[in-house]
């Protein structure tokens, strides 16, 4: 599903990726795991076709990304559901409005978009939240309302940059339970955190984790578990409300 | 169900269905930009056909004559040939209707004839007391006065003349210098009018700028260039179109139904000016493309800051 192939990337002429080289099937949790300033959001941008690299390839569903045309992104990112770590949405429009927009963008019928944005939102856990706006909500909410974006309609890549950030325990569980439905629905999703305990709980899915330092992966960190996409099956083997101690908190160095 | 990448474009059906929805949405969302742009068209249209009527409203009233009159005074000491020479040269002047040589004994004799009863203050003048003169007398125009004196200047510099008056109608001279006042007056209120309808489009371009927020995260998200300046673009051309329409409307009521007449009158030369040789329908169908356009450039602009679609590598 993605492919990034000795993908280098400069800002302000100081190197923030390094020939990465970075594989993501579909059917598995990606988890890229490093301290800040170690470069996973750019990475991430990369990845979701918002940022063009310096140097190397960006295989996104056979194509690569690098060699398009700007007029061609669209296509390509309609197929990317895309988390940022401060999210935006469309002002005065509400919270399921803003969900339904990558459904709009791929055509999809009005009605089925809406079901699938509000089964987005009750995933994360905010469906009585659909009416509201954006703006007016808590920092968590937002985050948790980007994160549905990203997943309505379970498109084949999911990039969601710290899926934990601002989020409590319980709300943390619901958005790794909610990548997790999306991984059993056959999409690739790639994360990146610096939050050891939302890196633990998805290690403990079965997230393959790689560790990026100053730019470069780091050789031998983290574990290497594959995840594949086993139609009718729990991916992670366990429900997630397992995850959670009995006050509903994430169970941290399982 | 596996999802599968759509990598081409959406149905048209879909497209059409979702483009009229979010361009629903986004007059809804931007109800107070979208009227805003609205007024600030009316407001435009209202300094254009300002201007307008000024450019094709009638001079102040009544033509000048331009007729002008020279009077060469010669030199004592030119000789006869040279004067006739001088007066010849004279007449192939453009605008020279006719040069006459008045000789200095006619001269005194018709000065004796204007003095009358009183003409005996005069016995006793040597001859030659009075100068020899050429009376040059110019075709009238429009520049008639204008063209006296620039004549006047240059027969000064010529060799045998000593000095030259010009003789003018008092009344052309006035209404000149009125019309003079006028066109000035007329040319400042027109470039304020063309200022405020510039301010009025430059507030529809800021309010159309405020879309790029919004461009930049539907791009984010997989939107073609159509697909999200197309409702823009609509809803620019809608308030366009309403703003001038308003205008032109309310210039052709006044124009009936206003009772003072030079009110009436100026609402009449604003409406005709913006009809022009487009009709006022063709005015509001340019007004519903500037709209439309303007809107469109909104969510063309560079991107923003963050939250765009930040695809060309940074240096």
């Amino acid at each position: 599903m993605l492919r990034l192939v000795a993908v280098t990337l400069r800002l302000g002429g100081e190197l923030v990726l390094d020939a990465l080289t970075v594989e993501a099937r579909a059917g598995e949790i990606l988890l890229i795991e490093g301290n800040r300033g170690a470069g996973k959001t750019m990475l991430l941008e990369v990845v979701a076709a918002r940022r063009q690299p310096h140097g190397g390839e960006v295989w996104i569903a056979d194509h690569d990304v690098t060699a398009l045309q700007r007029e061609s992104l669209p296509f390509v990112r309609r197929n990317i559901g895309f988390a940022e770590a401060a999210p935006l949405f469309l002002s005065r429009a509400t919270v399921l409005e803003n969900v339904m927009l990558p459904l709009a963008a791929r055509g999809e019928p009005a009605a089925w978009a809406r079901e699938a944005a509000v089964r987005a939102l009750g995933k994360v856990g905010i469906v009585g939240l659909g009416a509201h706006d954006p703006a007016r909500l808590s920092n968590g909410a937002r985050r948790l309302a980007a994160i549905a974006r990203a997943l309505a309609g379970v498109p084949p890549l999911v990039v969601i940059d710290d899926p934990g950030a601002s989020l409590s325990a319980a709300d943390a569980g619901a958005v790794l339970s909610a990548m997790c439905g999306a991984v059993e629905g056959g999409a690739a999703v790639v994360c990146a955190s610096a939050d050891g305990a939302f890196v633990a709980a998805a290690s403990a899915a079965g997230a393959r984790r790689l560790r990026l330092d100053a730019g470069r992966l780091v050789p031998g960190a983290g574990t290497m578990v594959a995840l594949p996409g086993r139609r009718g099956h729990d991916p992670l083997g366990v429900p997630v409300e397992a995850l959670l101690d009995p006050e509903g908190q994430l169970e941290l160095g399982s | 169900m596996r999802p599968q990448p759509a990598v081409g474009a959406a149905p048209l059906s879909e497209r059409f269905r979702w483009g009229a929805r979010l361009t629903v949405q986004g007059l809804r969302r931007h109800r107070g930009a979208f009227w805003l742009s609205a007024a600030a068209f009316a407001w435009a249209t209202v300094a254009l056909a300002a201007c307008l009527a000024l450019a094709h409203a009638p001079g102040a009233g009544g033509t000048a004559s331009g007729s002008a009159q020279l009077v060469a005074f010669l030199n004592d000491d030119l000789p006869p040939a040279d004067r006739d020479a001088l007066a010849v040269v004279l007449r192939k002047l453009p605008g020279v209707a006719g040069v006459r040589l008045l000789p200095s004994d006619e001269a005194l004799g018709r000065m004796r004839a204007e003095l009358g009863p009183r003409a005996a203050l005069l016995d006793g003048v040597e001859d030659g007391f009075l100068p020899t003169t050429l009376e040059i007398a110019l075709r009238p125009g429009p520049q008639g006065t204008g063209r006296a004196d620039e004549l006047a200047w240059r027969l000064r510099r010529m060799a045998g003349i000593s000095d030259v008056d010009v003789l003018r109608n008092e009344a052309d001279h006035r209404l000149v210098t009125e019309q003079e006042t006028t066109r000035h007056l007329r040319v400042a209120l027109m470039a304020v009018s063309a200022l405020l309808a510039l301010a009025g489009l430059w507030l529809v371009a800021a309010l159309a700028r405020r879309r790029r927020g919004d461009a930049s995260i539907l791009e984010g998200l997989g939107f073609t260039a159509w697909a999200v300046s197309g409702p823009a673009f609509i809803a620019g051309a809608a308030a366009g179109a309403g703003g001038a329409s308003v205008v032109l409307v309310g210039l052709r009521l006044a124009a009936r139904l206003v009772s003072v007449p030079s009110l009436a009158s100026l609402a009449a030369a604003g409406g005709r000016g913006l009809g022009g040789g487009l009709g006022q329908a063709g005015t509001c169908a340019v007004a519903t493309l500037i709209g439309g356009a303007i809107a469109w450039w909104g969510t063309r602009l560079p991107q923003a800051a963050r939250g765009g679609d930040q695809l060309a590598p940074e240096a």
